[in-house]
């Protein structure tokens, strides 16, 4: 009975490590339609998965994990290196010394003469480069080879995919389908391989594929007559969009064109306001030219991957439709003059330094909203909106204003401003853009509106474990519209009988609350990996709120990149199920008090000597401290201190409780404590 | 008559080659002798042709000639051919990319303290200069964009002047500006020309983003009269935002009647040829007259131009070729004293070279000389950095040249004095040699065991000792061996008990040499 319980336990441990993959990068990310394609994931944890979620019209026909390297050194590294030549030769494998007992083991190291090209790559790149110049980190190291079919009749675009089993699924990574020729940078060779690699020539129209290691430059080439135009568009930080190690966050890109001089004759950094360049060639000969892409600081890693399209000619700009939420309002027609409130414009600002003017009667009792939607959909416009009395006075102004991280656009340059006019008559309004600049793509649509308080809604992670025995915590996200400050109650649909526990509401005037999710009773359990959807009501209408991720940029900012759906995976958690709140009602605290909160628990199994270690709030507010927590007839109990200086607030607090166990005695007989985390549905807190 | 004869012949094929000669630099050659002439100083004799090669080659290109170059350009008998020299070096890539880098020590691009551009706004900033040098893209045209822009430091490089300070306040911004693009100390200025010079500065605000070190430079959008005035007391009031304060000072600045600007500019080309400026230091211009009593003076009659005319006739010279800097170099390098050789009359040595008579000797600037070091050993210093993560690696042959942030640096390289980029000041890059140099070349492993390696490159090839000796000396002086060389070489081989060693320790000896050291 000892022995399946640990046994139980261990395999609950695997699981919730293995349901906790993140792949950091894909390459090549994207493949032409009707092929067979090899790619590389790079990532943790993304071991054990043997299905991929990418959309219609690709599947797996083999997936190989890359093992471990554990580090050779000295006799066996020397041994190594005299077989790779003998391969490469087509020699005999050498005679092995007769004392290899201290030799580390890989399923590879016996086996480098049965890889194929692509793994040779692989192994030879890591077993050849010195170590640190690699720029290992732990988020990337594991790979995981995946042969993909991609059907004829796949949809082309960009998709997004993920590694998953039957309970658990990686976070997505973008992949395109494209149905243009595309071709991959050549294998890594070993240094002082003679080898004669062909140029490779990047198809026109089509993709080159590559990745940019320290200090590399990839290298392709095409050819170009005199005055022909071709586009190279390059999608790299759009592939991993925040690196959270990465000093700046992401993979700049630049691209150079060289003529077969080797004079430099074009050469593009971003494109406006976006990292990943693009680059329009005019070709000023009949010539082959060259083409390299690197890193703007020569940087380099696993993970900064790229895509080149090529094509000819140069992509008609067309500036997209007015976004979802304007649709409704009247566009406002003809020359502007005095506009209706409400109604919406589109135009371009599109000369330096042009202005777009037009005039709108407000009273002090009607705001009217002026509220650019530009960068947001991808404008490099940086719009100020003035508004002046009659008297050419500035009443009104505003550039910037503060968002919820999401998405990979890093400025809110869209302004926004609720307009309440000091007396009623004719205001003069005026949109520009901040720094001057102006083309004929600097487009936008403006809102003029009357008030209307609403949200948007995100929730994060994406993929969240609940345990079929406990709950497990997410956060919804909020932008708050038209100045919407009321409570917002979450509710679960499609729920698969997930729901709620402990506190369900986002405070009034909180952008961000914790929340729990608690899994179903075992009988009515899905028991196994399903999509809900979160949302709240704003009156009758329905606000679905968009699941994401949230990834870290540069070590310091955070962003939500929105996903296409919440996972729910079930787990495990140790015990979980016999611990709960004594009460779940909100809590009030004055500043400088404390208050005592408790945790009531069933009997604790007696194998393995448990004992509850500690209870941790999670990100509390400065001026809050947790003390004199005991353990003492079934309840743990802690005060909750709240200093004089704290600032009052009121959230959704979310505690973690600690706990450990000994585990089963190791080979050498030693027994380690393992230690465990039970998530508590969360208590709303409210300090005065 | 023979004689007679030939004189007659030599008078016409210098009245020829005279006509044949760019007015402007005939009229640059006459100012020159006028004052020599002044100062009764010896006719300096031209410096010979492997001498001028290696020279304008280091100053241009940042790079020795190759042997065949060298063989190619000594075979060489056209009357014309430094002329021919000069134009095609000023196409190659490795001038812009010299003419980056001193545009980099101007400007101040360094990612890390005291001046914070970050790398990725290094980058950005560098290229941009680096792509005006590859297209001579006028100096009043980048000055004025360097001025007036807005934008973000990683998107719009030109932006990054405004970032380009240690001290971001109107008064850091103005000291900055007055030292880059007028070759004034603003410390110098009066009180109330301080105060008039910031004016300009005022309106420029700082926006960041959520991208990690991303800012915007632009302008305050709230009404505000601005009083501004230049240094040479020209003042303005001036309504913002509708106009920008910036523009009236590009205006003033880029104005052909600016003499200020044009002076500045010329002056400081002049003496990264000619190791001293007209001016010298080449970055303390004398401030304008209409104020000089009011100011206390900072230094002593080194801030007056050595020669106004040459000056002035530079200056004029900028404004016409519509701030051509390619065509100013070749103005300065086709000059009688650029060709002129570096020794003269002992008594007189001193005074020649401050008169341009005489080439100044110099050693030759850190990044400069550590890439002929590397390029005579077969090898390279690898350059990276850590404040980027990952680290930045740059690309194995990356010459020091090609390096665009100040923040990366090696041992070698500060060693010789190159400049930390935290002022723009001229006097950051040290051209002293100093005893911890002479150890490092003279003891240095890494020097004695690459030259060792040196006759590896003749494995294949049949040389004879002579042969030998004049790789060597191609490779590491840029000239052939004179006999005397040569012979002396033949006697120290001889006396040598390991032959095999000789070769290493002559290109060791070489390298330690002044004539290699130096610019000469």
């Amino acid at each position: 009975m000892k022995k399946l319980f640990l046994f139980a336990v261990t395999g609950i441990i695997a699981a919730e490590a293995f349901s906790a993959g993140h792949i950091g990068f894909c390459y090549p990310a994207g493949a032409k339609r009707g092929t067979v394609t090899t790619i590389v994931l790079g990532g943790q944890g993304i071991g054990g998965k043997r299905e991929i979620d990418a959309g219609p019209g690709i599947s797996i026909e083999k997936i190989t994990y890359v093992p471990g390297f554990p580090v050779p050194a000295g006799d066996q590294r020397r041994y190594m290196t005299k077989w790779i030549e003998a391969i490469e030769k087509g020699t005999p494998q050498p005679k092995m010394p007769e004392n290899t007992q201290f030799w580390r083991v890989s399923p590879w190291y016996d086996n480098m003469d049965k890889l194929d090209a692509l793994e040779t790559a692989i192994f030879h790149r890591w077993f050849f480069t010195p170590r640190n110049s690699l720029q290992m980190s732990p988020s990337i190291n594991q790979r995981v080879i995946v042969k993909l079919k991609i059907d004829k009749d796949a949809p082309t675009g960009k998709r997004q995919l993920r590694l998953c089993n039957r309970n658990d699924i990686t976070n997505q990574v973008p992949f395109f389908v494209s149905d243009v020729p595309e071709i991959n940078e050549p294998l890594y060779e070993r240094p002082g391989k003679k080898v004669k690699t062909p140029r490779p020539f990047i198809p026109v129209p089509g993709v080159a594929n590559g990745q940019i290691y320290p200090g590399e430059r990839d290298i392709f080439f095409f050819k170009a007559k005199k005055g022909e135009i071709i586009s190279f568009k390059t999608t790299a930080r759009e592939l991993v969009p925040f690196i959270g190690d990465g000093v700046p966050g992401h993979f700049q890109a630049v691209l150079e064109v060289f003529d077969s001089k080797g004079k430099t004759v074009a050469f593009a950094d971003d494109h406006h306001f976006n990292p990943d360049p693009l680059l329009i060639f005019k070709a000023p000969a009949d010539d082959t030219y060259t083409l390299i892409i690197r890193d703007s600081i020569y940087r380099g890693r696993a993970d900064f991957v790229y895509r080149i399209q090529a094509s000819k000619g140069v992509k008609k700009f067309i500036i997209p439709p007015a976004p979802q939420r304007i649709r409704n309002l009247l566009p406002a027609s003809g020359s502007v003059g005095t506009v209706p409130v409400p109604c919406r414009m589109q135009g371009v600002i599109s000369k330096p330094g042009e202005k777009m003017t037009f005039s709108l009667n407000a009273s002090p009792e009607k705001p009217v909203v002026l509220e650019l939607f530009a960068r947001r959909m991808g404008s490099p416009l940086d719009g100020i909106i003035k508004v002046f009395d009659q008297n050419g006075k500035l009443v009104a102004s505003n550039d910037d204003i503060k968002r919820p991280r999401v998405g990979t656009i890093l400025h809110n340059a869209d302004s926004y401003l609720m307009f309440k006019a000091p007396q009623k008559g004719i205001y003069k309004v005026e949109l520009t853009d901040t720094t001057g600049a102006g083309s004929s793509e600097h487009y936008y649509h403006l809102r003029i509106d009357n008030p209307r308080p609403g949200f948007i809604g995100y929730v994060t992670p994406s993929l969240i474990s609940v345990p079929r025995n406990g709950c497990k915590q997410f956060s919804a996200v909020v932008e708050r519209l038209d100045g919407y400050d009321k409570e917002i109650t979450l509710e679960v649909r499609n729920s698969h009988g997930y729901y709620l526990t402990g506190a369900k509401t986002i405070p009034a005037n909180a952008e961000r609350a914790t929340f729990t999710l608690k899994a179903p009773a075992t009988a009515k359990h899905p028991n196994k990996m399903v999509n809900i959807s979160i949302a709240a009501k704003n009156g009758k209408e329905i606000v679905n709120f968009t699941a994401g991720d949230e990834l870290m940029q540069a070590f310091a900012y955070y962003h939500i990149v929105p996903s296409h759906k919440l996972y729910i995976a079930p787990s495990w958690a140790w015990n979980a199920h016999l611990f709960s709140w004594s009460s779940s009602a909100p809590v009030t605290i004055e500043k400088g008090k404390s208050y005592r909160f408790e945790i009531k628990f069933k009997d604790l199994p007696k194998n393995g000597n448990p004992t509850i270690d500690s209870v941790e709030p999670i990100d509390p507010p400065r001026g809050v401290t947790v003390s004199d927590m005991k353990v003492q007839n079934n309840v743990v109990s802690f005060n909750f201190n709240v200093s004089k200086e704290c600032t009052p607030f009121e959230r959704n607090q979310l505690f973690l409780l600690r706990a450990s166990y000994d585990g089963a005695p190791n080979r050498s007989g030693i027994i380690r404590r393992n230690k465990n985390v039970i998530t508590m549905p969360v208590r709303r807190i409210s300090v005065k | 008559m023979k004689k007679l004869l030939s004189g007659l012949l030599c008078l016409l094929v210098g009245i020829v080659v005279r006509a044949a000669e760019d007015p402007a630099v005939a009229k640059l050659n006459d100012i020159l002798q006028k004052d020599w002439q002044q100062h009764k100083l010896a006719e300096v004799p031209q410096a010979p042709d492997h001498v001028f090669l290696r020279r304008i080659m280091l100053d241009i290109k940042g790079i020795q000639p190759t042997p065949q170059e060298v063989k190619r350009f000594l075979a060489d008998k056209s009357p014309d051919k430094r002329k021919k020299l000069i134009d095609s070096l000023l196409k190659t890539p490795e001038y812009a990319d010299l003419l980056a880098m001193r545009y980099s020590d101007m400007f101040r691009i360094k990612s890390e303290f005291p001046i914070n551009l970050w790398p990725n706004a290094v980058h950005a900033y560098h290229h941009y200069f680096l792509d005006n040098a590859r297209r001579d893209r006028s100096f009043y045209t980048v000055t004025r964009e360097l001025l007036t822009s807005n934008g973000s430091n990683f998107r719009v490089p030109a932006a990054n002047f405004f970032r380009a300070a240690a001290n971001r306040t109107p008064a850091g911004l103005a000291q900055s500006t007055a030292l880059s693009l007028l070759g004034m100390r603003y410390e110098n200025f009066s009180d109330d020309r301080k105060k008039a010079f910031e004016g300009f500065f005022q309106c420029i605000r700082y926006k960041s983003t959520d991208e990690w070190k991303e800012e915007i430079v632009y302008n305050d959008i709230n009404s505000q009269v601005v009083k501004a005035g230049t240094p040479d007391g020209i003042d303005f009031t001036i309504n913002a935002p509708e106009t920008d304060p910036r523009e009236v000072l590009a205006d003033w600045m880029t104005s052909p009647k600016n003499r200020y600007f044009a002076r500045a500019y010329v002056n400081r080309v002049w003496s990264w040829f000619m190791g001293r400026g007209i001016v010298e230091p080449a970055d303390d211009m004398p401030l304008p007259e209409t104020f000089w009593d009011k100011v206390k003076l900072s230094s002593p009659a080194g801030q007056q131009p050595s020669n106004p005319e040459l000056l002035d006739f530079l200056a004029d010279y900028f404004t016409e070729t519509n701030g051509s800097t390619a065509k100013l170099i070749k103005l300065i390098v086709s000059s009688k004293a650029y060709n002129a050789n570096w020794k003269t009359v002992k008594e007189q040595q001193f005074l020649a070279e401050q008169r341009f008579a005489a080439f100044k000797v110099r050693r030759l600037d850190s990044e400069i000389l550590v890439d002929i070091i590397c390029k005579v050993l077969d090898t390279s210093e690898s350059y990276s950095s850590v404040i980027p993560e990952p680290f930045t690696y740059l690309p194995r042959g990356t010459r020091a040249v090609q390096i665009s942030d100040g923040s990366i640096s090696s041992r070698m390289l500060d060693s010789f004095g190159r400049p930390p980029r935290d002022s723009g000041r001229i006097s950051e890059r040290k051209r002293a040699i100093d005893d911890s140099q002479r150890l490092f070349l003279m003891n240095s492993g890494w020097i004695y065991n690459n030259a060792g390696k040196f006759p590896k490159r003749w494995k294949n090839k049949r040389m004879n000792f002579n042969e030998r000796v004049d790789f060597v000396y191609l490779n590491v002086l840029a000239r052939p061996a004179t006999k005397q060389e040569r012979e002396l070489c033949r006697k120290r081989n001889k006396a040598m008990k390991k032959t095999w060693v000789f070769w290493g320790e002559l290109v060791w000896s070489l390298v330690n040499s002044k004539e290699f050291i130096y610019q000469h």
